[in-house]
């Protein structure tokens, strides 16, 4: 079991879990994604026919068109969201897709877990006042 | 952050759960960013209203954050994809223009004055130096920033509703003066004629610097020339992060700036051949557009009488057929009425438009595969998210090769 420890809002608290989505390449959340499933549509990215219902995404930070958070929001209104997005830089775009899309936004995660060997795995995260916890089971 | 009890209780939804949503919003931009407390706003102006942009995603948050809700502060509204009142001879699809439309009676009903422009600060609001106001249209907050000085941070247009609800934006950013210094140097190495210059040579350093405050040096432009100033700071804006840049005896905030903010700048030169070098990339010959397009951002008085003035020196009709607009606001729209400038120009066959602009109409959807127009902004979005090949130059000289084979 390994621990990192990242940010989010005081408004969030609680645990969840779910498997990590991860890629090192940022993610243009209009334009890579298909709103109507949920699935990255982008060819050229790492993720590419990856689902994101239900995961815990990890990205470095997003890109591209500030309609991003609508995209987010689609998808939560759908059930398509992932139940959690994380990045390493925080990121103005993503939070305010994740605040709108209510699901959890943690940012400031360490690169260290921005690794392929924790792709597709199990993690728990509790949040209490700001800071995250998440726990990897390796 | 420090929140008051009032701040706390809309947070936990003591107001229903579009204003806990819109404080979360604040909150939420100003914990990532480390603002200590959110600050109350004079104004706020709301982007991304344009269907073609935002989609049925957008209609359906706007529609969920403002019903019932009213905004606290004077709101201004950017354009939407089409003239609202005039679509159908812009050839605009009836199912698409009844979603734009109804994005409109959202904003409209929350209490948006009907502005529809990329221009707020013409014959709307117009903020003063020091202001704190939460602005959205990256030109608009290139404008107010460095030409009026009053302070805001580029608000997306989730950001900008919810500081329209609550009056209030977090204090981060380009609301604290001390963020508000130059990051680096621009020395303009060549002479501006026109307005279109202007736009390219904004575009020019905009794309060279990406993001931070240049200081613009050994540029000529007068504290009135706000029609030189609009376009510079669209061009600038478009290409990058850019949300202010200074220029002494213009800027206001570049009052204070001591010998100490200079020292250990970057300096970069734009030159003519820089300048050249933008124009060809965005710009291709054209014989026969699909459109003339003026009014990114949107025209002022005096630029719609810049044209008045050549087409009646020349004694110019349009008679091919290719469609000349110019976009204005509802303001300045009113205002040519008035003046008789809306009925001349049709007269001429120039047709003068509100509510919308070239970037954020369906340009596909209405058969536009070719565009001249005379700012950088346009062209680089024209090109970018419509595809369609586009002529730039400035617009007496558009007119000129239309208008006189």
């Amino acid at each position: 079991m390994k621990e990192f420890h990242a940010k989010t809002f005081s408004f969030l608290q609680g645990t969840l879990s779910g498997r990590l989505l991860i890629s090192k390449t940022p993610l243009s959340f209009y334009g890579d994604i298909d709103v109507s499933s949920g699935v990255i549509i982008n060819p050229r990215h790492d993720l590419y026919g990856e689902t994101l219902s239900g995961k815990i995404l990890l990205i470095p930070h997003s890109s591209g068109s500030t309609v991003g958070p609508y995209i987010i929001y689609a998808l939560s209104q759908k059930g398509l969201a992932p139940r959690a997005i994380l990045t390493c830089h925080a990121d103005s775009l993503t939070a305010i897709g994740c605040i709108i899309g209510n699901i959890w936004y943690i940012y400031d995660v360490p690169e260290s877990l921005l690794d392929e060997r924790y792709h597709g795995i199990r993690v728990e995260i509790s949040v209490r006042s700001r800071e995250a916890v998440i726990k990897v089971n390796v | 952050m420090h929140l008051t009890k009032e701040e706390e209780r809309i947070l936990d939804g003591e107001k229903g759960e579009a204003l806990s949503v819109a404080m979360k919003i604040l909150v939420g931009l100003g914990e990532i960013h480390d603002a200590e407390r959110l600050i109350p706003i004079s104004s706020a102006h709301v982007s991304g209203i344009s269907y073609g942009n935002i989609g049925e995603e957008g209609l359906n948050f706007i529609r969920f954050l403002c019903n019932g809700n009213h905004f606290v502060v004077s709101t201004t509204v950017n354009p939407t994809a089409m003239d609202l009142e005039s679509w159908q001879e812009m050839k605009i699809p009836k199912d698409y223009a009844e979603k734009q439309l109804e994005i409109a009676e959202c904003l409209i009903r929350a209490g948006a004055i009907v502005s529809f422009t990329c221009t707020p600060y013409l014959g709307y609001t117009f903020p003063q130096y020091g202001d704190h106001v939460a602005w959205g249209e990256s030109s608009a907050v290139a404008f107010i920033n460095s030409v009026l000085g009053a302070r805001t941070n580029k608000e997306g247009g989730p950001s900008a509703l919810a500081s329209a609800l609550l009056g209030k934006t977090p204090l981060y950013g380009l609301h604290i003066k001390d963020n508000r210094r130059p990051t680096v140097r621009v020395i303009v190495r060549f002479n501006l004629q026109t307005i279109t210059d202007f736009s390219i040579l904004g575009y020019a350093i905009g794309h060279r610097i990406r993001s931070g405050i240049p200081l613009i040096e050994n540029i000529k432009v007068y504290t009135n020339d706000y029609d030189k100033l609009k376009a510079f700071s669209a061009g600038i804006a478009a290409p990058s992060n850019i949300a202010m840049y200074l220029i002494k005896g213009i800027s206001p905030d570049a009052i204070s700036i001591s010998e100490h903010d200079l020292r250990n700048l970057e300096k970069v030169e734009i030159t003519i051949d820089d300048v050249n070098e933008e124009l060809s990339s965005l710009s291709s010959p054209l014989e026969r557009p699909d459109l003339v397009f003026f009014g990114c951002p949107h025209y002022s008085l005096r630029e719609l009488e810049r044209v008045i003035g050549y087409i009646k020196a020349h004694g110019i009709v349009n008679r091919t057929d290719v469609p000349i607009w110019i976009a204005v606001s509802r303001a300045t729209y009113k205002r040519a009425v008035e003046l008789g400038y809306v009925s001349f120009l049709k007269r001429r066959g120039i047709k003068v438009i509100r509510d919308t602009c070239a970037v954020v109409m369906p340009l596909k959807l209405m058969g536009i595969k070719s565009v001249a127009t005379d700012s950088a902004k346009a062209a680089h979005y024209i090109r970018l998210r419509h595809g369609a090949t586009v002529y730039l130059a400035d617009a007496l000289k558009i007119l000129e090769s239309i208008l006189t084979q």
